[in-house]
């Protein structure tokens, strides 16, 4: 309750700094800073092939057409940052939500109702489509189904829970069922292990075996000694 | 199982419960695989139409001497990417869902000495790097190599989808923070399809 009383205060009170909406929830989908944390960091390969429309029947979406979803989450203030790019998907986009390029809860070959709307790319100048920022819920998406939008009470841990049963898209005026589509999936946080630090001359009770494999090895180890 | 890539996460769960004891303690000593350039057969089977997505199992760098065999890893508990549990073989990304990008992960040093990736440093762009799959072996040659910082590791240019056919090879580079049991930074080289 806690929780939730404090990030209904915060969306409230950015709200109210970025001015009053036309007549929507002035309170939600706020554009924030990047945090200096995350909880958990997901990425989608988009395609054609993936789309399925509403009662999930395969409907491939814009030939040739590729994008990429990266997304990072800090699940504990309900924050998540976007980097898409589109690259051969053609605008005008159209949704019936807020906007056209979302974040849905269905399982892959599955339709699902869209949780989160994000600002669709706009030419980067290279040929892609780029939409990138971050964005605090609640999240609201325009598609209100039972009496309520979409986006009511999803929160972003349901994603680290389960990523797989969430997929990313965006939707054109030609390719309303979506021009390309893909599952989430994590991916791996911070720097990669891979040492264990043998080689540095900081193992002293290893020493007498690291010369061995050293030897061994054609001076390798010397070698970048000598380069540090 | 909710679909493909909860298949996926489920296969890796007692990979992910071997390789959380670390990339230190306890792992038998490395050594370096012998240089083995590949075979007359298998030169033979390199080809341009592999399917990217198909499972990697092994991997080769004739220009220093890494032919080693690839093991599925997946992501530890504590959010970070598993390691190879053992020196002498490098691992692959498995969740990287249907990215084209091939995410090889390899140790610069066990406690006792080299390990398989201990010459990654000396790769240049030109090199080949083999991806063996299945019957056939892709063949890519190297772009660029980068030193990052861990603690600005650029996970969406190594682990983020890309309809790309590449490889990103990972091993461990900089100064040894003895306190941390780890390297400052991650060497990232970057190939792409030959």
């Amino acid at each position: 309750m806690r929780r939730s009383l404090r990030l209904a205060t915060v969306a409230t009170l950015s709200a109210g700094l970025v001015g009053l909406g036309a007549g929507t929830a002035a309170a939600q989908d706020v554009e924030v800073a990047e945090p200096a944390t995350f909880t958990s960091m997901f990425t989608a390969m988009a395609t054609p092939d993936m789309v399925v429309n509403n009662d999930g029947v395969a409907t491939p979406g814009e030939a040739g057409a590729t994008g990429t979803f990266h997304y990072r989450i800090n699940s504990e203030t309900e924050v998540i940052c976007y980097d898409i790019t589109l690259d051969g998907v053609t605008p005008p986009y159209q949704s019936p939500a807020r906007t056209a390029t979302h974040i849905h809860e269905g399982d892959a070959g599955r339709a699902g109702p869209p949780r989160i709307a994000f600002p669709n790319p706009e030419d980067a100048g290279d040929g892609t489509l780029r939409s990138e920022g971050c964005l605090q819920g609640p999240f609201t998406t325009g598609i209100m189904a039972n009496g309520s939008d979409t986006g009511t009470g999803f929160t972003l841990a349901r994603i680290e829970a389960d990523p797989a049963s969430f997929f990313t898209d965006t939707h054109t005026s030609t390719f309303t069922a979506g021009a390309v589509r893909g599952q989430l999936t994590e991916v791996p946080m911070g720097g990669v292990e891979t040492g264990a630090g043998g080689t540095t001359g900081t193992e002293p009770a290893l020493a007498a075996l690291a010369i061995g494999t050293t030897v061994a090895a054609g001076g390798y180890a010397l070698r970048r000694r000598a380069r540090s | 199982m909710r679909g493909p890539d909860r298949g996926i996460r489920t296969l890796l769960i007692p990979v992910a419960a071997l390789l959380l004891a670390g990339c230190a303690a306890g792992i038998p000593p490395a050594v370096p695989p012998a240089s083995s350039p590949p075979t007359g057969d298998l030169r033979a089977s390199i080809t341009d139409a592999g399917d990217p997505r198909t499972e990697p199992v092994a991997v080769r760098i004739p220009a220093i001497g890494v032919d080693s065999p690839l093991d599925p890893l997946g992501i530890a508990a504590d959010g970070t990417a598993e390691v190879p549990v053992d020196h002498a073989r490098a691992g692959w990304f498995a969740g990287g869902g249907r990215s084209s990008a091939t995410v090889l992960l390899g140790h610069v040093d066990s406690r006792s000495g080299p390990a398989v990736f201990f010459r990654l440093r000396e790769v240049a762009p030109g090199d080949a790097v083999e991806v063996v799959r299945g019957g056939t072996v892709d063949r890519y040659v190297v772009e660029r190599t980068e030193q990052v910082s861990k603690d600005a590791f650029p996970t969406f240019a190594v682990f983020g989808a890309t309809a790309d056919d590449v490889v990103r090879l990972v091993t461990c580079a900089g100064d040894f923070d003895r306190g941390a049991r780890s390297y400052t930074d991650n060497l990232v080289v970057h190939a792409r399809r030959g």
